[in-house]
């Protein structure tokens, strides 16, 4: 009887919320505490807004904090299982724009749980809307506005303060068969690099692809930018350069490669500013 | 009674058979002789609709060339060479695959009888494929009895198409089988048997075709078509035929003949 | 009881295996009703199929919450599980006995490579194809079925000439379509992005989590009725085990058998992998148990195997959405993970037994 008039409410809010957003009273912050947090960055700016504790449960993608591990696992952001997350008995889902898929997350507002969707981008203004719609969805306005405003100055002093020049970076995702897997145009990977005030030296197509070997020599890159995982399955500097034809560009005879966390540095959330002064910081250095 | 006229075969553009003439009647054995590659058993494949052929071959009536594979299955069965079996099905499976959809027999009784006839009595149970050549040979000469199982149906006599029915077995069940065969025959049905063994062929059979470079080149009674002359002209090599008292012509290869 | 045991164990010496297929088959009912209860009852969440049914009983209000948990999404999820296990484990069986070969799977016959290729265009290309707005959720469903059923038609045209189909060109031109279709998906793969590897590395794993009932709606139709139209085919893949030729002279139309074999695992397949995705060794683990079991006549063989796949899916998915709960393993990896050890274990321990 209790579970009954509990979801009788969060109908009432889910329809609330969708419709006006901004209206809702400070009172009813109570209502949703049992909060699942389907992306990486969504659950960073969760913990930052401190409202950690009415977390029930995380996606793969959410690491960090390293705390966010204890939390209940309810699988890849893209696969997400209805009865999964029913069963953790949420009264809120925040999810990633591309998250889903879509027949899950019909079947889960069928259940009058809402789900909001938190919008993607590779920007600066992507980092406000983030932080914007998840302080909304939680109540927490005002703890959002101070987390925004100061996210925006971490990143707008680190783009200030930044030297590069256009130094021409190549972010390389992974390597397969040898051959390398490199970020293009529109991807989290490319944003950093722009805000950081250097520039992609990869051209020519959207997302990652694999280059090929006169992609590489066209891009010619001063600098090389990967991701050290977790989990070690880390890009080690011999197997980069194992690549002759990576080995031929500038990077590769200068050994200038930079190695980030893959969270910090594409999440385009709370560390997103902290995340730019690291890069332009390496890429200098590295650089120099 | 089986037809064959100007019965004709290719394999490619290669001629197999060329313009046979071939009749066989109910209650009579009729047996296919001749030296390998003389295309008797790719008679037998035609004559049994297996091989699509040139000329017009009647079947107690039916044009086998368009007839439906189930109204000729209900007059005639055919035993293969050899018969390869995809999934281990044990001996009695095997058999009742010959018989026929909707039958009002007793299957089972008739399925255990037509094994006993073979000689395989108590093999009901044994994997096919555990089976000797000469044992599997056997098996499916029971599922192809249980197929035409009463040699005169109400509807006119059935036929036995044999391709080469006792080549791998021993002597004993040679004439085993060619008994099982005579019977049928000698019930009204029609028996129709590629041989190699001309001695077998000269007991049992009432009638001999001879094939020879994909066409007939005798037929008649055994005792009218193993001649010295006709033999050696069909094989190639000297054959020496005696008269046995009891079973018409007895064959000898001349070669062995002079050795006894 | 020892009289009727006894009865039994001398038809068996007699060769004569169907009793017990029949009997199997029934124990298989009850496998699979106890399996459609689990699959009802057990889950990542908390609600209880009996709790829900006692109140139900007593006139009590259901809450919506457990009513969306079994009625939207465990319910239509072990129907679809039935549908596909069995559309996988009969067609597996179907194409066994066409091909006289206890390896042959939809694989074979490009239904697979088909089906994937469709799925990958519309993940890829999607958002550039005109109708991709129009179907929705079904996009990936619909375009698998597609791919799925041309691949088999095209194999179908090439292995047949002047009316007759040869299974052993079907089988080579397979090899040869399914390597084609494979180098597109190579192509389509490498134009990818991330998160569209992704959707297709994970629609290759396979999943039942895409049951609701609009989707079934379409999925009970196209898989029952191939799967009810298969035991029509039964008494002549028995024949066929004699191979082409004895099969005719016992009077089957073998190329009518082709076609309704071809057409019959085309339809079941392409419709089970359409709405599942790749889930593999269902077709050929549970045939080749049954077989083992209660040998290879397909008028029990293709029940059964309905039967044993219908439950074995379902059991799977259980594993696959309780193991690591809330999240979910996909199906494929689990069938996979249990299936192969299993095959090996079979063929190393029947080896002496009949060699196939």
């Amino acid at each position: 009887m209790r579970r009954f008039s509990l979801l009788d409410l969060s109908k009432i809010t889910a329809t609330t919320a969708l419709l006006c957003m901004s209206f809702v009273s400070e009172s009813r912050a109570a209502e949703h505490q049992r909060v699942v947090s389907a992306g990486g960055s969504i659950t960073e700016i969760v913990y930052a807004l401190g409202q950690e504790h009415r977390l029930v449960a995380r996606d793969t993608t959410s690491n960090y904090p390293e705390a966010a591990h204890d939390l209940p696992n309810v699988g890849y952001v893209r696969r997400l299982s209805a009865e999964g997350l029913l069963s953790v008995d949420p009264d809120l889902i925040l999810v990633e724009e591309g998250g889903g898929p879509p027949e899950t997350l019909d079947v889960i507002r069928e259940t009058a749980i809402p789900v909001i969707t938190v919008p993607l981008g590779f920007d600066r203004d992507a980092v406000e809307a983030k932080i914007k719609v998840v302080a909304e969805a939680l109540d927490v306005e005002e703890k959002g506005r101070e987390l925004a405003s100061q996210v925006l100055a971490e990143i707008d002093a680190a783009v200030a303060e930044s030297q590069l020049n256009g130094k021409r970076v190549m972010f390389v995702l992974a390597l397969q068969g040898g051959r390398i897997l490199a970020a293009g145009q529109n991807n989290a990977a490319e944003g950093m690099i722009h805000m950081a005030g250097a520039e992609n030296a990869v051209q020519g197509f959207e997302g990652y692809k694999l280059l090929t070997d006169e992609a590489v020599i066209m891009a010619n890159p001063d600098i090389i930018l990967v991701m050290n995982s977790r989990r070690g399955m880390d890009l080690s500097d011999e197997a980069l350069l194992a690549n002759p034809t990576l080995a031929s560009t500038k990077a590769g005879v200068a050994g200038a490669i930079l190695r980030m966390d893959g969270m910090f540095l594409l999440g385009f959330s709370v560390r997103t500013g902290q995340a730019v002064r690291a890069l332009a910081g390496g890429l200098q250095n590295v650089g120099s | 009674m089986l037809t064959a006229r100007d019965l004709s075969v290719n394999y490619g553009s290669k001629p197999v058979l060329r313009g046979v003439d071939l009749t066989a009647h109910p209650g009579q054995l009729t047996a296919i002789v001749g030296p390998n590659g003389s295309g008797k058993s790719t008679a037998l494949k035609a004559v049994t609709g297996e091989l699509p052929f040139i000329g017009d071959v009647r079947l107690s009536g039916m044009d086998v060339a368009h007839a439906r594979p189930g109204d000729l299955a209900s007059v005639r069965a055919v035993l293969p060479q050899f018969t390869p079996l995809a999934f281990p099905f044990t001996v009695l499976e095997v058999v009742r695959l010959g018989v026929s959809r909707g039958a009002t027999f007793n299957c089972d009784q008739i399925v255990n009888e037509a094994l006993h006839r073979v000689g395989l009595d108590g093999y009901q149970g044994r994997y096919f494929q555990e089976l000797s050549g000469g044992e599997q040979q056997r098996v499916q000469l029971a599922r192809v009895l249980v197929q035409v199982w009463q040699p005169v149906g109400d509807d006119g006599p059935r036929w036995l198409f044999l391709d080469e029915p006792v080549s791998s077995l021993d002597i004993g069940h040679q004439l085993q089988i060619m008994q099982v065969a005579r019977t049928f025959a000698d019930m009204g049905g029609g028996v129709i048997a590629v041989m190699h063994d001309l001695n077998l062929t000269a007991m049992f059979a009432d009638k001999v075709v001879l094939f020879s470079n994909g066409g007939v080149v005798s037929q008649g009674t055994a005792t009218e078509v193993f001649t010295d002359d006709m033999l050696m002209q069909a094989y190639g090599c000297r054959i020496a035929v005696s008269m046995a008292p009891s079973s018409g012509p007895f064959i000898l290869p001349q070669t062995a003949a002079l050795n006894i | 009881m020892a009289n009727l045991s006894e009865s039994y164990s001398n038809r068996l010496a007699e060769g004569d295996r169907s009793r017990g297929a029949r009997r199997l088959g029934f124990a298989l009912i009850v496998l699979l009703a106890v399996a459609c209860m689990s699959g009802l009852a057990v889950g990542a969440s908390d609600t209880s199929l009996w709790h829900a049914l006692f109140d139900y009983v007593r006139g009590e209000d259901i809450s919506r919450r457990d009513q969306i948990v079994l009625w939207d999404i465990r319910l239509p999820r072990v129907i679809m599980g039935c549908l596909v296990g069995a559309a996988l484990a009969v067609s597996g069986a179907v194409l066994q006995g066409l091909f006289r070969n206890p390896l042959a799977d939809p694989g074979i016959v490009g239904v697979s490579a088909g089906a994937s290729l469709g799925a990958v265009v519309v993940i890829v290309l999607g958002g550039m194809l005109p109708f991709a707005a129009l179907l929705g959720p079904w996009l990936i469903s619909v375009s698998a079925f597609v791919g799925a059923w041309s691949a088999t038609m095209v194999l179908y045209r090439i292995a047949t000439r002047r009316g007759c189909t040869s299974v052993a060109t079907m089988l080579l031109a397979g090899i040869a379509l399914a390597a084609l279709a494979m180098a597109l998906t190579g192509v389509l793969v490498y134009l990818a992005d991330d998160a569209q590897m992704r959707d297709f590395t994970f629609w290759n794993m396979g999943s039942l989590a895409g049951a609701s009932w609009s989707r079934l709606t379409i999925a009970v139709p196209l898989i029952s009725l191939p799967l009810f139209l298969s035991p029509l085919l039964a008494r002549g893949l028995n024949a066929l085990a004699l191979g082409e030729a004895a099969a005719g002279h016992l009077g089957l139309e073998v190329q009518r058998l082709k076609q309704g074999a071809i057409l019959i695992v085309a339809g079941a397949t392409g419709a089970a992998v359409a709405v599942s995705g790749g889930i593999g060794f269902v077709g050929i683990v549970v045939p080749h148990l049954l077989r083992l079991v209660n040998g290879p006549d397909h008028r029990y063989l293709l029940v059964n195997s309905a039967l044993l796949g219908a439950a074995l899916l379902l059991l799977a998915d259980l594993l696959s959405r309780t193991i690591i709960a809330p999240a979910e393993l996909p199906i494929g990896i689990i069938t996979a993970f249990v299936g192969g050890p299993f095959f090996l274990w079979i063929l190393l321990r029947q080896r002496s037994v009949v060699d196939l």
